[in-house]
């Protein structure tokens, strides 16, 4: 899986979570609390993601990620 | 298996409550935002004469009578807001009690988890017959500390919880076989002074929500062959803050078989909602929560009924996570409903927000120090309309940081 595939699964699902919010405004530098996310509406992203993705990644391990392009180098790491 | 699990069963909300509402607005956030992603109405607040001792106390006392004084071996209370780094407030809480010397007593510590901990050993020392016919006491109080403008100010509440357990069991006996646990070091949330209470949300939430899906994998490893949807007929999730509730019932209904965001809803609405009813008052449950939750669902699920099975999440900061499972008793409801703890929750004095930060600023000059006669003339002299003749436990004074606690 591409590293362009894996953020548009991250993008899908910030989509699908959150509101008010056009799929070309996200972008990868920003925060998704950037967007208006709440700490609940981030934990649902990344677990409909990983699920997406079919990869366990210890959640704790996800705590100092800033930006949607570090969550997604994050995933890469357990998709190779 | 003998049948062991809980007799008895009380809530203690604390006297006084702020909505969240208020709050929220006082604060600059959007309440509707702050009352859905909560799904909280209120918070539990205690005067700066109550404390972890009389709160537990206060939760205890209406169901003990003489007789299950007598019947009581081992008394143990979780929490982790004791007032005292060697002291256990099992021993406060043994002479206002006035239990029998031939008690062991001690307190427990795992953050939230603490009351489920004592509530297994009490488990599994009735279990394990060294008991000698005796019951035990299990007391879980906790309240939250001050956090002005934090982010987790929505979060914040108190409230305590008193069980009687034995191999008598009249509300809920315990699967003690089925069990699944989880454990990792993490900072999350933590009390490293009398003063403090730090934690960073979103390292909290990942943990719970690992801890939930390590657990109950574990759980489903050691019981075997468990379809989510119909083997708990009702979920009991721990509540940090009610909405946690739903974040978790909706990973395990999706870990179980993935489902859309309206089905998650509708199983939601069905087997865990109902068990919110008293936290969207208190707040947060802290070691209380899952007999808070345990209380609501019992209390506000109409298809509720004896033999049925309730899955159980515990969640302690630090962290563990364990996933048990008991089956509900015949007299459940009568016996609950006789605590009549809505009518309790509605006669605390609702405060504003203004109060709050009076009260908590109050009970901080309380914290650490030697001496002090508690203020019992604030709030336009609470203590005398709520607590003045009720017999409820409170904090006297403090002499050479000996704490005197008295029956109003």
């Amino acid at each position: 899986m591409t590293r362009e595939e894996v953020f548009s699964i991250i993008k899908k699902n910030i989509l699908d979570n959150l509101e008010d919010i056009e799929e070309d405004e996200i972008d990868g530098g920003k925060s998704m609390k950037d967007y208006g996310a709440d700490s609940l509406d981030i934990i649902e992203v990344v677990s409909c993601s990983m699920r997406e993705l079919k990869i366990k990644i210890p959640r704790a391990e996800l705590s100092d990620i800033k930006t949607i392009d570090e969550l997604t180098d994050k995933f890469m790491e357990y998709i190779k | 298996m003998k049948k062991i699990g809980i007799e008895k069963i009380n809530l203690y909300g604390c006297s006084l409550y702020m909505n969240q509402y208020d709050l929220a607005l006082a604060r600059g956030r959007d309440p509707e935002r702050v009352l859905k992603s909560y799904l909280i109405e209120s918070r539990s607040l205690n005067p700066p004469y109550e404390d972890t001792v009389t709160m537990a106390a206060n939760a205890a006392k209406p169901v003990l009578t003489d007789q299950d004084k007598r019947d009581i071996g081992l008394l143990i209370v979780g929490t982790e807001g004791g007032v005292d780094f060697g002291k256990p407030i099992s021993t406060n809480l043994h002479r206002a009690l006035g239990l029998p010397p031939r008690v062991r007593n001690y307190e427990t510590k795992h953050a939230c988890y603490s009351a489920v901990a004592a509530l297994d050993t009490a488990l599994n020392w009735i279990a394990a017959g060294l008991n000698r016919g005796k019951k035990a006491l299990v007391i879980a109080t906790d309240f939250s500390r001050k956090h002005f403008r934090k982010d987790h100010e929505f979060v914040l509440g108190g409230v305590a919880a008193a069980v009687l357990v034995s191999d008598s069991p009249r509300i809920i006996s315990y699967e003690l076989e089925k069990k699944g646990f989880w454990t990792t070091d993490v900072y999350d949330t933590f009390r490293p002074s009398a003063f403090d209470e730090l934690g960073n949300n979103q390292i909290s939430l990942y943990s719970y929500m690992d801890a939930l899906e390590g657990s109950y994998l574990h759980y489903v490893e050691n019981v075997g062959d468990v379809d989510f949807d119909t083997y708990f007929k009702k979920n009991v999730y721990h509540m940090p803050f009610p909405g946690m509730s739903f974040q978790a019932h909706r990973l395990l209904c999706n870990l179980a078989k993935p489902r859309k965001k309206s089905e998650v809803v509708a199983s939601f609405n069905e087997k865990n909602r109902p068990a919110l009813r008293y936290s969207q008052k208190v707040g947060s449950t802290y070691s209380g929560s899952n007999f808070v939750g345990l209380c609501g669902v019992i209390m506000a699920s109409d298809d509720l009924h004896p033999g049925d099975r309730i899955g159980f999440f515990s969640y302690g900061s630090g962290a563990i996570g364990e996933f048990y499972s008991g089956i509900v008793c015949e007299e459940a409801r009568k016996i609950i409903e006789n605590m009549a703890l809505d009518d309790h929750l509605d006669a605390r004095r609702k405060v504003t927000v203004e109060e709050y930060e009076q009260i908590e600023n109050l009970r901080e000059t309380y914290i650490e120090n030697p001496n002090f006669v508690s203020d019992l003339s604030l709030l336009d002299n609470w203590f005398d309309s709520y607590y003045k003749g009720k017999g409820l436990l409170y904090l006297k004074e403090v002499k050479d940081f000996r704490r005197v606690y008295d029956w109003s």
